[in-house]
């Protein structure tokens, strides 16, 4: 088991300049992600688990700065790779998914322009084989009537279609790592079901590894095999899931394990 | 009973094309009855688009039924806007962005004239704020200072000054972390037990739900599918999409 | 947050011309009106730093008074402009249907006339008064700010603390000033401060054509009326009112980008 993670988190600091005061939003986190692991990040608003997800692939916004610590993904040292390396990296090795897909999608594209876009990007393929593969891409998502969302414009379809669409979006250049940051938090309990589900079934059949973000241990306990836990900017616990729910180690582990047992599950 | 619902229909007409035309309805709510016991939680549960937000407007006389009768119990309910409240579910939207903490709790008490003058409005305030375990010195504060669970007690706390008989929650944990929501449920437990408060809980969240609710009501796409007691309902579910909730909670 | 330079720059161009306005009779103790035969068309010296014009008057103190009247001016017209804006916007906009239709359409009616034009025949029949001319820019002002605290407020009608204030029992009329008319200020306001310069501007214009200020009041509009006749001989006489209706405008004007920034 000397495999090399796919990624390394070493020390990871980075803070915000807010008008002259400076915010330490992550505080010296560490963990690692190996090939094909689902690893879960949990903590609330406020713990940090967003900026760091961000910052795997330096997406961070203009007043955020990582002021110390490494990132290492498949070998490669993300902190000094060139803005040309890091662009082709992005989508075609690390892909991201977010918790409103509405906001994420351009209202004034079809699925289809949006999903042969990012293929044309990254593959160079022509357009006509690139709407081949967005077509193949979402009944792999299981889309029913694929023809028609590829035709279709986000605010046509609904929440969860949005989101496998935009599932569909960003494994199209079969990434290694694939970030989702509370993807399923605005979506129905049904709906919700069936995106891990799906998630899980990509994961086995494609071959990535997922860093999966929310507040809630009970998507942890369904779908990781490790937990990673937030609490303000720092990394207070992690290990794999069931140890981490049988033996927690920092109180506001057991606050989260608490809660997931009075209101997360019946 | 304290509220009795009798076959409430709501409709939005769909308007088409440049002309906006009428081109159909949406129905919304189709002819849902259900009864609120006294100093019960009557939960009702819902995905979206199941009208459960449609229905709370309506029992709060914000929107106005299609057809069919919403009727509160006069022997409880007197004055409306005064022993009515609801909480809704975005703490980020219910409270006017511009006012001082003081002045959003205050509001209801100037404008049910249940207390007068200055001083006597911030001693009720500071009162009502302890209620709801927020420190007293945060009158002059804005909403934006505060996290959204705390909002959310700003609400309540407002709510709670037009001294109400009966509440309605809608959704009014769901945008919360989880260990949060625990600590609200909790808080609306004990606040229901002190006031003698009948409540109708909203929410997508069967576990919360099952939490806090002696009778049950679930909604899918604006029709009951099934009601009864709570308690009877998670054990023996009888309808196939309350099944399917369990199943996928 | 003052990281806003036309916010500061601005505020403190109105600043000082306020400050000079109203301690005008102790900056500068010459009497507006008073002529002296042996100091005709003067160029600026020592003792008159902006010169005299044809009838002696120092010019320096005929501008710092008639910044009073053009500052007055440009406030009170914009404050009716505003009043009856917000009083009629917010109604349109809180009641909608017919209410807004017939107020919109007597707004679009106005806007139709080009504002100046209408002030014009308005005037020519009134007598031309400080009040008259505040009065009538005012009122025919209102459009702008009525149709952004209409847009404010058809907006702001359907947010949640709105529905939260029905639900508490508040009356329409304290939803729509308590809770409303203060979010839906802020465009109202850039609108506001941008208006002051107009409303200057016209005041000028209307001045300068002999229909505004009437002399021997000062006015920047019918100071420049004189510098019509003299310019080939006294530069002083168009130059510094120029550059004070110039550094006021560009004031005002900065106020409003700074009040932009700040609204975002």
């Amino acid at each position: 088991m000397s495999e090399q993670p796919l990624l390394e988190i070493t020390d990871l600091r980075v803070t915000f300049d807010l008008e002259g005061r400076r915010l330490t939003a992550v505080d010296g986190a560490q963990f690692s992600v190996a090939r094909n692991e689902t690893a879960v990040l949990a903590g609330e608003s406020g713990s940090g688990k967003t900026i760091t997800a961000l910052a795997i692939s330096r997406l961070l916004p203009p007043n955020a700065a990582i002021s110390s610590g490494s990132i290492r993904f498949n070998g490669h040292d993300i902190l000094r790779m060139s803005q040309e390396e890091l662009t082709g990296m992005r989508g075609k090795e690390i892909a991201y998914i977010f918790q409103e897909p509405v906001s994420f999608l351009n209202p004034v594209f079809t699925i289809g322009d949006q999903i042969a876009e990012t293929i044309v990007l990254h593959q160079r393929v022509a357009p006509q084989q690139a709407r081949r593969q967005a077509a193949q891409l979402l009944e792999q998502v299981r889309i029913p009537d694929p023809q028609r969302v590829l035709a279709s414009y986000p605010h046509q379809l609904s929440g969860g279609m949005n989101q496998r669409a935009f599932i569909a979006m960003s494994l199209a250049c079969q990434p290694r790592l694939l970030v989702a940051d509370e993807p399923t938090t605005s979506l129905d309990v049904t709906i919700e079901r069936e995106i891990l589900d799906l998630l899980m079934e990509l994961k086995k059949s494609l071959g990535f590894s997922l860093l999966f973000i929310t507040h809630n241990l009970a998507i942890a306990r369904k779908i990781s095999d490790r937990v990673i836990i937030m609490f303000q900017g720092k990394v207070v616990d992690q290990g794999a899931t069931d140890t981490v729910f049988r033996c927690p180690r920092h109180h506001h582990t057991r606050e989260l394990i608490q809660a997931y047992e009075k209101i997360g599950k019946l | 009973m304290i509220l009795e619902i009798r076959d409430v229909s709501k409709a939005y007409a769909v308007e088409k094309g440049m002309l906006r035309s009428a081109a159909g309805s949406v129905r919304a709510l189709d002819r849902v009855s259900l009864s609120v016991r006294e100093f019960s939680t009557m939960g009702i549960v819902g995905e979206s688009g199941s009208g459960k937000t449609t229905l709370a407007k309506i029992i709060m006389g914000l929107v106005e039924q299609s057809s069919g009768e919403v009727v509160f119990n006069p022997a409880f309910i007197r004055t409306f806007h005064k022993d009515v409240q609801i909480i809704f579910q975005n703490p980020f939207n219910s409270l006017d962005p511009k006012m001082r903490v003081v002045d959003l709790v205050g509001e209801p008490l100037v404008i049910h004239k249940l207390a007068r003058g200055r001083r006597q409005i911030k001693e009720r305030v500071a009162g009502l704020l302890e209620t709801v375990e927020l420190p007293a010195d945060i009158l002059s504060r804005y909403p934006h200072e505060f996290s959204g669970g705390q909002r959310q007690r700003i609400c309540i706390a407002r709510a709670l000054a037009c001294e109400p008989k009966f509440l309605v929650l809608d959704e009014p944990i769901s945008s919360l972390d989880l260990t949060i929501q625990a600590r609200m449920l909790d808080l609306f437990l004990d606040l229901k037990q002190r006031y003698k408060l009948t409540y109708v809980f909203i929410s997508h969240n069967l576990a919360v739900v099952k939490h806090i609710a002696d009778d049950l009501v679930v909604l899918h796409q604006g029709r009951v599918v099934e009601q009864g007691v709570a308690q009877d309902i998670f054990a023996r579910p009888a309808a196939d999409y309350t099944r399917l909730l369990l199943a996928a909670a | 947050m003052k990281r806003n330079p036309y916010l500061k720059i601005g505020l403190t161009i109105i600043g000082l011309l306020m400050l000079i306005t109203l301690f005008a009779p102790w900056l500068r103790s010459a009497d507006p009106a008073q002529i002296d035969a042996a100091q005709l068309l003067m160029p600026p010296s020592s003792a008159h730093p902006f010169g005299t014009d044809q009838l002696g008057r120092d010019l320096l103190t005929r501008i710092i008074y008639g910044a009073r009247i053009s500052l007055s001016i440009g406030f009170i017209a914009m404050g009716i402009a505003v009043a009856v804006g917000i009083l009629l916007g917010s109604l349109a906009g809180f009641y909608g249907r017919l209410v807004d239709t017939l107020i919109m359409r007597c707004a679009d009616v106005m806007l139709c006339f080009p504002t100046f034009f209408l002030i014009l025949a308005v005037v020519a029949f009134l007598e031309p008064s400080i009040f008259n001319i505040m009065a009538i820019i005012g009122l025919t002002s209102w459009m702008g700010p009525a149709r952004l605290i209409r847009g404010e407020i058809l907006s702001l009608k359907e947010r949640e603390f709105i529905q939260a204030e029905r639900a508490l029992g508040a009356s329409d009329a304290r939803i729509i000033l308590r809770h409303l008319v203060p979010n839906a200020l802020g465009p109202v306001l850039v609108n506001a401060t941008l208006g002051i310069s107009a409303a200057i501007l016209l005041e000028t214009g209307l001045s300068f054509l002999g229909l505004g200020v009437q002399p021997p009041v000062p006015s920047w509009g019918n100071i420049l009326i004189e510098a019509k006749s003299t310019l080939g001989v006294a530069w002083w006489i168009m130059i510094f009112p120029g550059l004070a209706i110039l550094v006021t405008i560009l004031g005002f004007n900065f106020i409003a980008e700074g009040l932009k920034k700040i609204i975002g």
